[in-house]
């Protein structure tokens, strides 16, 4: 059996019920908030957040 | 040999012009790991091993331009998101990514009302697992960090190439026709094969809504522009998801976009690639007014002479298949290469490349891969 990388699959479904950055709405400002402190430029967030998902999902 | 020297060569063979030799252009993708002698996982999570490989890569083999330079695998990421689609045996030197669609079929109203919106609250809500519960701030600036530090591995390695070792980017901007996002990031093959049977004007409503917030009467236009000094095209795209739709569909959902980028490069005078897995032979007439010149299109299961009779105006990248690199003789690579000359670039519009995403070890053999550079390099 050869080393494994990553962690084990997920294949769950999140709960929606647990404080979380995904949520809607909350989730999507709370995140580019996050942004703002980490230094994305404001006009970059939105964006960022897009690419991010995407390399996520990836 | 200078960037310019290989945009120069590249740009004529695009032109049917003569380049003085075949230009060529890598589709080495995990290949360079293997061949690096650095384990997969060790290539793809330490971006000090990935930049050694990618790089040693040229300087090993020497082509013109690269499809893959680094720009893959983004598993720090998704990994630090809690997503887990990846896993790596070092062992089997295999990467599995699982065929996932975390959008539901009922939720293309959602898309099409706001898809920013419904791609972070809705579909990554379910990947990322590690965005919820008490840790999730920590969670999210470990993740941004991990795309930052993804973004600046592959940054460092394409300066590396342009500045250091004289070798163009293939382009600056990458763009595909939305229902690729469908397609590969939200529903998955099977999910939008059923959706393109069940929901059509619904997929076809959520593509032309894409078609703006994914920006592409803006990129239409800055492709009028002036190109990169250090890339090759305007632009590069790949077709994926062509390859489970009929005619109707791809001419009503996957081509409009792409048109309207390609009518934006013909007036620039400029070029454009385009990367294309499974088939496309039956879609060729799309492709059949584009001015000569403009294009590089890399066919993956096409039969390329067939493509060549079909599309005289197109240039051709491509043609040498991991059959022949990775299973037969140096001599019997360099005959196959002088065939793919004679009936795909005789008057030109031909780079050499690999019908392939080289992935596997056994897809080349460095000494094959060296003959067939060395014979491009003193073809006349």
């Amino acid at each position: 059996m050869g080393v494994k990388h990553p962690l084990p699959f997920f294949r769950g479904e999140n709960t929606m019920e647990t404080p979380n950055l995904v949520n809607d709405p909350e989730g999507y400002e709370k995140a580019k908030e996050l942004l703002d402190k980490i230094g994305i430029p404001e006009a970059g967030k939105e964006g960022f957040l897009f690419g991010l998902g995407l390399t996520i999902l990836y | 040999m200078t960037l310019q020297d290989r945009v120069d060569a590249l740009h004529k063979a695009i032109e049917f012009k003569d380049a003085g030799r075949i230009p060529t252009n890598s589709n080495y993708w995990t290949w360079m790991i293997l061949d690096a002698g650095y384990k997969l996982s060790e290539g793809i999570l330490d971006y000090d091993k990935l930049f050694d490989a990618v790089t040693g890569f040229h300087k090993k083999y020497d082509f013109d331009f690269y499809n893959y330079l680094g720009n893959r695998n983004p598993i720090r990421v998704s990994n630090a998101a809690g997503s887990y689609l990846y896993e790596i045996d070092d062992d089997k030197e295999i990467i599995f990514v699982k065929d996932h669609g975390f959008m539901k079929e009922d939720e293309y109203p959602q898309l099409i009302e706001n898809p920013d919106i419904y791609q972070w609250t809705v579909i990554v809500n379910r990947a990322a697992t590690r965005l919820h519960g008490e840790n999730a701030d920590e969670h999210f600036k470990e993740t941004v960090g991990e795309m930052l530090a993804y973004g600046a591995a592959t940054g460092r390695i394409a300066n590396a190439f342009v500045n250091d070792l004289q070798v163009p980017l293939a382009s600056k901007t990458r763009c595909q026709s939305p229902i690729e996002l469908i397609f590969s990031y939200y529903r998955g093959i099977r999910g939008l094969s059923l959706d393109l049977r069940r929901r059509y004007e619904l997929v076809k409503e959520a593509c032309e809504k894409l078609t703006i917030t994914q920006g592409f009467p803006g990129i239409a236009k800055a492709v009028q522009g002036p190109r990169p000094a250090e890339a090759v095209f305007s632009l590069e795209t790949a077709f994926l998801a062509h390859s489970i739709m009929n005619r109707k569909q791809f001419e009503e959902v996957y081509w409009p976009p792409v048109k309207m980028v390609i009518d934006g490069i013909v007036a620039g005078g400029n070029k454009f690639n385009i990367f294309c897995e499974s088939e496309f032979l039956r879609f060729a007439d799309f492709l059949a007014d584009v001015p000569k010149g403009v294009i590089l299109f890399e066919p993956e299961e096409d039969d390329i002479f067939e493509l060549r009779k079909a599309l005289p105006n197109i240039a051709f990248g491509g043609g040498m298949s991991p059959d022949y690199l990775g299973r037969r003789t140096k001599e019997e690579c360099v005959d196959y290469a002088k065939k793919l000359v004679e009936g795909v670039g005789r008057d030109g519009g031909f780079v050499m490349g690999q019908t392939k995403m080289m992935t596997y070890r056994n897809d080349a053999k460095p000494e094959n891969i060296l003959a067939v550079q060395e014979f491009c390099r003193n073809c006349k």
